[in-house]
């Protein structure tokens, strides 16, 4: 069985939680829109082809423990390679292709699928990358993380989302699909990893550099995060007395997500080799 | 002006199943679900689907119901039975079949509009409803080359099932797949590169915008369809649908 889970259907979000994720998802479609207008004439095929090649590259599945698979998304990979707002074109492209043709996600659904997946797995996972690259990690590292984050990431977004619209409870969703999210991304991460150190081999001038506008773009979605897992638990379906832990799950596990970034960042510290310069 | 009464064609079906995706959410009770289901495999027998070959497509919805199914234990009510060791409350049961059926439906009803007018036409329809052309060239291209890519990759499988080594480990997998990845990445920007050439030696002007893709002007038909959709959406509100 394939895993779907960050797919949200339609049919699982009420018209008022759906209407929200437009909200959010089209203003950030116009931005990157008019910002992939740098490459204009190269726009259209470019995108086309790489949103073909996001769709093969998703028939791409791995095991997952449990006897089920994971595919790859490469929301991530997309996104670092190609830029947040080319990213975010061609991850929506496939999004809108799998809604309307072949089943996967809603149309109803796809501003939030957009924002999982395009945003928090693309944008904040190349933040991720671009960040961990600049303190001194390795490009496979910084891939890795990119890709296991951002998988992370947008399954906890996904089941703050499914909790809002009273569909799958927060204290079921929660450990469920972070432990078997948590797992295929290792798998994402693996695969981002491994295309961007060849990539860097055979063509490292297709390894673009950091942008300070996609960085704060990436942490003004980590904030949009942050600020969902702040909101009362009551939103979540959750009772006022619960403890802390049920309190603020959200809060967490992005807590628990970030103390595992500074470790990697800390083994990174120890274990990285002194950069040669010419 | 039959190419433009075959674009109308391909519009209501997209404007319908749109319109049916907002109703579905309307259905509340598990016999209405099945009224749904009875309605929509109607229309699938009356447009000439086999109906074995629907709903064999539609048990691609299946996975995605499966969220919804913790709601059986947690939906507040005495229990009616036990699963797991855990109690199961009526409205739980109800809400899951309502959740899975709305799932079901919304699936449904975009495979029967993939079915009747098939993936290129839909796209044109997005077109006319008023998608920024950008994003839709963007989609007619996906959709041109996505038989290609996908062929590009089964090559490439095929050449590493055959030449790569028979390592067990999940390293060596999962850097064997990433450079599989990378590579189809390589020749996809090599491809849209002979792409962009190609339509600049035909004549593409600045933008390289596809030939088709200037949306025509909206005329009487789509005003009229624009307006029942409306309509139908207002006295769907004005019914106090429970959206």
């Amino acid at each position: 069985m394939i895993l779907l889970a960050l797919h949200i259907p339609d049919g699982f979000i009420s018209l008022p939680v759906a209407l929200a994720g437009w909200l959010l998802a089209l203003p950030a479609m116009a931005v990157a829109l008019i910002r992939s207008r740098d490459v204009e004439d190269r726009f259209i095929p470019l995108s086309g082809l790489l949103a073909a090649f996001v769709f093969a590259a998703q028939t791409l599945q791995f095991p997952v423990p449990g006897g089920t698979s994971g595919h790859l998304v490469g929301a991530a990979l997309v996104t670092i390679l190609l830029g947040p707002a080319m990213g975010m074109v061609v991850i929506c492209s496939v999004l809108f292709l799998e809604a309307l043709v072949f089943g996967t996600g809603g149309l109803l659904a796809l501003g939030w699928n957009s924002v999982n997946m395009a945003l928090v797995m693309g944008l904040l996972g190349s933040t991720v990358y671009h960040g961990l690259h600049r303190r001194g990690a390795s490009l496979t590292l910084a891939a890795f993380s990119a890709g296991w984050l951002g998988t992370a990431f947008g399954s906890l977004v996904t089941c703050l989302e499914l909790a809002v619209a009273g569909t799958s409870p927060l204290l079921f969703s929660l450990p469920a699909m972070m432990t078997t999210q948590s797992l295929v991304g290792v798998g994402e991460g693996l695969v981002t990893a491994g295309a961007v150190s060849y990539l860097a081999r055979t063509r490292p001038d297709l390894i673009p550099k950091e942008s300070s506008r996609a960085t704060a773009a990436g942490y003004f979605v980590a904030l949009l995060i942050l600020l969902g897992a702040l909101l009362p638990p009551e939103v979540y379906g959750l009772s006022a007395e619960q403890t802390l832990v049920r309190r603020y799950p959200g809060l967490v596990v992005a807590g628990g997500l970030g103390l595992v970034w500074v470790g990697l960042g800390l083994a990174l510290k120890l274990f990285s080799r002194p950069e040669v310069k010419p | 002006m039959a190419r433009r009464g075959a674009g109308l064609k391909s519009t209501a079906v997209l404007a319908c199943a749109i319109l049916g995706l907002l109703s579905i959410k309307g259905l509340r009770t598990p016999q209405e679900i099945v009224w749904g289901l009875s309605a929509v495999a109607a229309l699938s027998f009356l447009a000439g689907i086999p109906p074995l070959i629907f709903w064999r497509r539609s048990l691609l919805a299946l996975p995605f119901c499966l969220v919804a199914f913790p709601l059986l234990f947690t939906h507040p009510g005495p229990p009616v039975a036990e699963l797991f060791g855990w109690g199961i409350s009526a409205g739980g049961l109800s809400q899951v079949a309502v959740i899975g059926g709305q799932c079901l439906l919304c699936f449904q009803v975009m495979q029967l509009a993939v079915c009747l007018k098939g993936p290129y036409e839909l796209v044109e329809a997005v077109a006319r409803l008023g998608c920024p052309s950008r994003l839709v060239d963007v989609l007619r291209l996906c959709l041109r080359y996505l038989g290609l890519v996908m062929e590009e990759l089964g090559r490439l499988r095929r050449a590493r099932q055959s030449r790569a080594r028979k390592e067990p480990g999940l390293l060596f997998r999962a850097r064997v797949t990433g450079n599989l990845v990378a590579t189809l990445f390589l020749r996809s920007l090599e491809r849209a590169e002979r792409v962009e050439l190609a339509m600049k030696s035909r004549g593409a002007q600045r933008g390289l915008r596809l030939s088709s893709s200037s949306p025509s002007p909206w005329g009487v038909a789509e005003f009229v369809l624009l307006g029942l959709t409306l309509t139908g959406l207002v006295g769907a509100w004005w019914n106090d649908w429970p959206w």
